[in-house]
């Protein structure tokens, strides 16, 4: 199957987390450090890339630019109180996914499920797809794919309906094909293509090409799973 | 054609140089005290000496070199926009096309404090200066006084739009010009139409600048009453009606905003300058004239900004404008040719260049970045601090531990401060520069793998 959207293996749960829990009732009473603390941990996990949407964000912002990395909840803290400092929990993420996700989370029979039903293949859904590869669900590697040639993420025609309507719906509220100016995903994507496009062009030996493919869709690297979709399409075994 | 090209021989600070123009819109842009208004106001001069000996000038195919023996700047024009006047002699030649210098100061606030008059927001709006009339110069002011002394000026000898208009509103210029008809004779009419007509190419353009493509209810007020005389019209049609008008009462212009104000005041000023100098012929709008304005983004918010040169070029559509600005608003969306630069370097010289690609759909960033000279279009703090970041990270490690140490926490200080954008000068930069980055990473990986399975 044509899966790209690259799940991520998470480490073990750091000690100091128990601690936290036992020091905070809550996410917001966290002291600045600690919160640092624990976003320093989940970007080492994750390696700087957003969970969601797989840009490279950006640890230094001061200027509350849309790839400034942050904490997500992937189950809402709102309506998951008991989840606020579980582990796999936490999702790293770019502040754009976090602010589009905010502290929504799929129920049966809730607007958006009501709207969507209108889609033949559409399923009442109640979660998103998590980017962790050990969650119980399938990993999110079956979920997607790319339109390669605009740069957008698709859900996988193949799959069943259930999961074709989970990628569906996780794409609509994170808004992964977002076209806001400034943050454009699509447009990102493709720039990342046509950078490569340009580098393989001064590269003739097959091994370094070989070799510079290979680098650029591991995990670490933004919009690795797009460029993934990408090389294999130019014939790179990926 | 209009003016074609502009030679500037000793307008300090420019040092001489040619400028071709292009046929619509000419934009200067540069640093403060770089020549940009001294162009405008050179420009302003030779122009309104409108009559050229012989001697004064050289003729070739495509254009009359309006020449002077003395320094400025002379300036090219196609010969369809002269004509000979015999009246200097077998060989003189004039400019027959308007053209209106503004200066950057548009609205002129009322004198603070106490006055010994009591201000009358009846004679709130008055703009006119006695003895300008042949540069072609417009100097708005708004005068607050009473209707008896605010300066409606009227000329008996020179009887036009211009000096009846910019009395009180409308309706009082109006009124003035009936009681003393005897002034007119006949000329009455005249004056109504191109009051008429003038406001309704004035309301387009402001309407566009203001309001962009939207209609906007104020302005959309009509009477319906079948008053159709045109006086009536223009009263309440001027979109510069508030909510007072549900009383009928109009808005006096000195109470608009200074955006609304400074826009009106010469947008109006250049149409009934136009209408007076074609002598108010149908159609004057579509004639020939030259545009001089100073700092044209004045008084305008950016949205308003990035719509003043199209409303004009669209609604003039054989105005040439010369203008100068400082925002970045104005230039994007000029073409190749439009956009003059003046450069002063550290030595202090000038030097003039145009654009040579169109500044069609780039961000304000881009040009403040590539056309203005502004490195880091932030406060100056982080811009040093981004300036002092790009230094230390072209840096070599240093030897000695210690410092190299220290240099790392002063780069992870500024980094702290300055984000990736900014550094690496806008987004896509950015993300240009982070592939770059993972490229060397991944091809310093390859080349150590290579190694290690050699050995």
């Amino acid at each position: 199957m044509n899966t790209t959207l690259h799940s991520v293996q998470r480490s073990v749960e750091p000690d100091f987390l128990s601690l936290l829990r036992a020091r905070y009732s809550g996410w917001e009473d966290l002291a600045i450090e600690d919160r640092r603390r624990v976003r320093a941990k989940l970007s080492h996990d994750f390696n700087q890339i957003c969970g969601y949407c797989e840009q490279q964000c950006n640890p230094t912002t001061p200027s509350q630019l849309p790839n400034e990395e942050s904490v997500d909840h992937f189950h809402p803290r709102s309506r998951f109180p008991a989840e606020w400092m579980n582990w796999l929990n936490l999702i790293y993420s770019c502040r754009r996914c976090n602010q589009a996700k905010g502290n929504r989370w799929p129920a049966i029979g809730d607007a958006e499920n009501s709207r969507l039903s209108i889609i033949n293949r559409y399923r009442q859904v109640t979660g998103y797809v998590s980017p962790n590869s050990a969650d119980s669900q399938q990993s999110a590697e079956a979920f997607f794919t790319f339109d390669i040639d605009n740069g957008e993420i698709v859900p996988v025609d193949e799959s069943d309906d259930e999961e074709w309507s989970m990628a569906y719906r996780t794409i609509l509220d994170l808004d992964l094909n977002s076209l806001d100016s400034g943050d454009d995903l699509p447009n990102q994507r493709m720039v990342e293509r046509q950078l490569l496009d340009e580098t393989l062009r001064q590269v003739s030996e097959a091994e370094l090409r070989q070799a510079i493919v290979a680098g650029i869709t591991q995990r670490s690297r933004p919009f690795s799973s797009f460029m993934s979709a990408y090389a294999k399409a130019i014939g790179f075994d990926v | 054609m209009p003016v074609t090209c502009l030679l500037f021989r000793g307008t300090p600070p420019l040092p001489p140089c040619d400028v071709d123009c292009d046929e619509r819109i000419n934009l200067f842009i540069g640093p403060n005290s770089s020549g940009k208004s001294t162009i405008l106001r050179s420009m302003d001069v030779r122009l309104s000496k409108t009559v050229y000996l012989q001697e004064e000038y050289e003729d070739t195919e495509e254009e009359i070199l309006l020449n002077s023996p003395h320094p400025g700047v002379h300036i090219g024009v196609s010969h369809d926009w002269t004509v000979k006047n015999p009246n200097f002699g077998p060989a003189a030649l004039q400019l027959k096309v308007p053209h209106l210098y503004i200066p950057p100061v548009r609205v002129s606030l009322p004198p603070s404090g106490s006055s010994p008059q009591t201000i009358d927001r009846t004679g709130a709006y008055g703009i006119y200066e006695p003895g300008q009339h042949e540069s072609g110069t417009y100097n708005p002011h708004l005068y607050y006084g009473n209707t008896e002394t605010s300066p409606i000026f009227i000329d008996p000898e020179r009887v036009d739009a211009k000096s009846v208009f910019y009395g009180n509103r409308v309706e009082d210029a109006l009124a003035n010009i009936r009681q003393k008809a005897f002034l007119y004779k006949g000329k009455e009419n005249q004056l109504l139409r191109v009051i008429g007509v003038g406001y309704s190419c004035v309301r387009s353009i402001c309407r566009e600048v203001i309001y962009g493509d939207v209609p906007h209810p104020f302005i959309e007020l009509e009477r319906d009453d079948g008053n159709s005389k045109q006086e009536r019209i223009v009263h309440y049609d001027m979109g510069i009606v508030t909510t007072d008008n549900v009383l009928g009462e109009p808005l006096y212009a000195g109470a608009l905003s200074s955006g609304t104000q400074g826009t009106l005041l010469w947008v109006w000023g250049l149409a009934l300058h136009m209408a007076h100098h074609y002598d108010q012929q149908e159609g004057w709008e579509n004639r020939p004239a030259v545009l001089l304005i100073d700092e044209i983004e004045n008084h305008l918010h950016p949205t308003w900004q990035r719509r003043v040169i199209p409303a004009l070029l669209k609604h003039f559509p054989k105005l040439q404008i010369f203008a100068t600005t400082h925002s970045p608003f104005v230039v994007a969306g000029l073409k190749t040719g439009q956009v003059h630069l003046l450069n002063r370097d550290a030595s202090g010289v000038v030097t003039a260049s145009t654009n040579e690609q169109d500044v069609i759909g780039w961000t304000a960033d881009e040009i403040l970045r590539t056309m203005m000279g502004v490195a880091d279009p932030t406060d100056e703090d982080t811009a040093e601090a981004a300036a002092e970041l790009r230094e230390l990270r072209k840096q070599l490690p240093l030897a000695d531990e210690q410092e190299e140490e220290e240099r790392q926490q002063r780069i992870q200080e500024l980094r702290q401060r300055v984000n990736r954008d900014l550094l690496a000068g806008g987004p896509m930069a950015a993300q240009r520069e982070l592939f770059e980055q993972n490229i060397a990473e991944i091809l310093e990986e390859h080349r150590r793998s290579r190694h290690l399975t050699q050995e």
